[in-house]
């Protein structure tokens, strides 16, 4: 059996020592800075690559965004965002750069370690004195959550309604303060209901749509909205990550999110464009339009 | 060792299905559930579990609400509450510190990784 390779960029210098420890038989490599993960994908294979939001020269998701171009999705990547990272940033990172796990500092080892472990598809890495048999039980429970999702799916997506009739009289410049506090409420189920079930990037859109419908709505808002809930239905239409309808694990429905805020068809729903022709698959360069904040995230590692 | 038993308190169905699958299913634990403050509030007094995962946004009942409701009660007070929420921002977190819970456990959550969190966050062998 070939020995299971991990790229580490960006973490602290332990981490990779520690992270090899933990997993046991995995070989981790630490990249310094952005150059150097870039120069050690070239020369893998790798079997996950683990990018931590302050990497630079170059940032972490232009190593991610590297990383696609050069191995496509094959490679798993776990990204840990820093905590001044935006929505627009975990959108691109899950629906465009196709990242496996999204983990948030201050970082937990053990959670690191559990990720990795799952994406290497290992027994969970054992935490204190954690064993073996729960990694049984994940089968039969991965099975009964697909199950519990299929009869969930019709009251998440009348949650989606809500928040289109809301956005639609939004639109119109009708939406009262009832119909914008009821919406608010279903999109802050939906920003936990949704990543529970296996659309982070649902979450990431609904948690932009509550905080949209908490305050006054001006400029491009009502359009934004609109872009956003058209975005939010095609996700959860969609097969949740890691399941066998899953594209990559993650939707692409809305690929053009980005750089088309206003137009939404006639149903509400923005059309899945042809693969490639909006250029999406042809670069995954980060981002789009502009450049994340320049100032480095401060990176807090917590044991 | 017995079997560790979990109250979940969620106004939320589907949360309450995930989360007792998760718990049953991946941690092998057994879990009860309640759908309102009040109802965890007693629950907990009937079934004095060993850890109560507290939901933060309900209506009537919130869980600040709930849970010094449960920390006036000298049979509960010392249950342990891990709180979940979708309001992840560092105001919160210093907000629910400052409450006198075990943990926060930020919702969206994986599923198959809830059962070792809350382990971790009590310390638990598994």
């Amino acid at each position: 059996m070939t020995r299971a390779c991990v790229l580490t960029a960006g973490l602290p210098p332990d981490a990779a020592a520690w992270l090899g420890r933990r997993l046991g038989g995995v070989d981790v490599r630490a990249a310094r800075n952005g150059q150097e993960a870039v120069d050690a994908l070239a020369g893998g294979p790798w079997s996950l690559l683990i990018v931590d939001d302050a990497l630079r020269e170059p940032a972490a998701p232009e190593v991610v965004g590297a990383a696609r171009d050069r191995l496509g999705n094959r490679l798993p990547v776990v990204y840990c965002l820093g905590p001044t990272a935006g929505g627009d940033l975990t959108r691109w990172l899950v629906r465009r750069a196709g990242v496996q796990r999204l983990l948030f500092h201050p970082l937990d080892r053990d959670e690191l370690a559990r990720a990795a472990a799952s994406c290497l598809d290992l027994p969970p890495a054992p935490s204190g004195g954690e064993e073996a048999p729960a990694a049984a039980r994940r089968e039969p429970a991965r099975a009964a959550l697909a199950a519990l999702w299929e009869r969930s799916r019709e009251a998440v997506l009348e949650r989606v309604a809500v928040l289109e009739a809301a956005v639609d009289a939004l639109v119109d410049g009708r939406l009262d303060e009832r119909q914008r506090r009821e919406a608010e409420c279903e999109a802050h189920k939906l920003v936990g209901a949704a990543g529970t079930f296996g659309f982070p990037g649902g979450s990431a859109l609904a948690a932009e749509l509550e905080q949209l419908l908490a305050g006054p709505t001006a400029g491009d808002g009502p359009a934004r909205a609109a872009g956003q809930v058209a975005a939010l239905r095609c996700e959860l239409e969609a097969a949740p990550a890691g399941t066998a309808g899953a594209e990559g694990g993650h939707v692409d429905a809305s690929c053009c999110w980005w750089s088309t805020p206003t137009p939404v068809s006639s149903c509400g729903c923005r059309p899945k464009p042809p693969q490639g022709a909006c250029g999406c698959r042809a670069s995954l360069t980060w981002p789009p339009r502009e450049r994340p904040s320049a100032a480095a995230p401060t990176r807090r590692w917590s044991t | 060792m017995p079997t560790k038993r979990i109250l979940l308190v969620d106004d939320e169905e589907d949360i309450r299905q995930v989360v007792k699958l998760s718990l049953q299913l991946v941690g092998g634990w057994d879990v009860v559930t309640a759908g309102s403050g009040s109802e965890g509030v007693a629950a907990a007094l009937a079934r004095l579990p060993d850890v109560i995962l507290l939901d933060v946004m309900m209506p009537d009942l919130d869980g600040p609400a709930t849970l010094r409701r449960l920390q006036s009660q000298p049979a509960t007070r010392d249950i342990p509450v891990i709180l979940l929420t979708a309001k992840a921002q560092a105001a919160d977190r210093r907000r629910f510190a400052e409450l006198g819970v075990a943990g926060v456990i930020t919702k969206p959550f994986d599923p198959m990784e809830l059962p070792g969190q809350v382990a971790e966050t009590l310390g638990w062998q598994r």
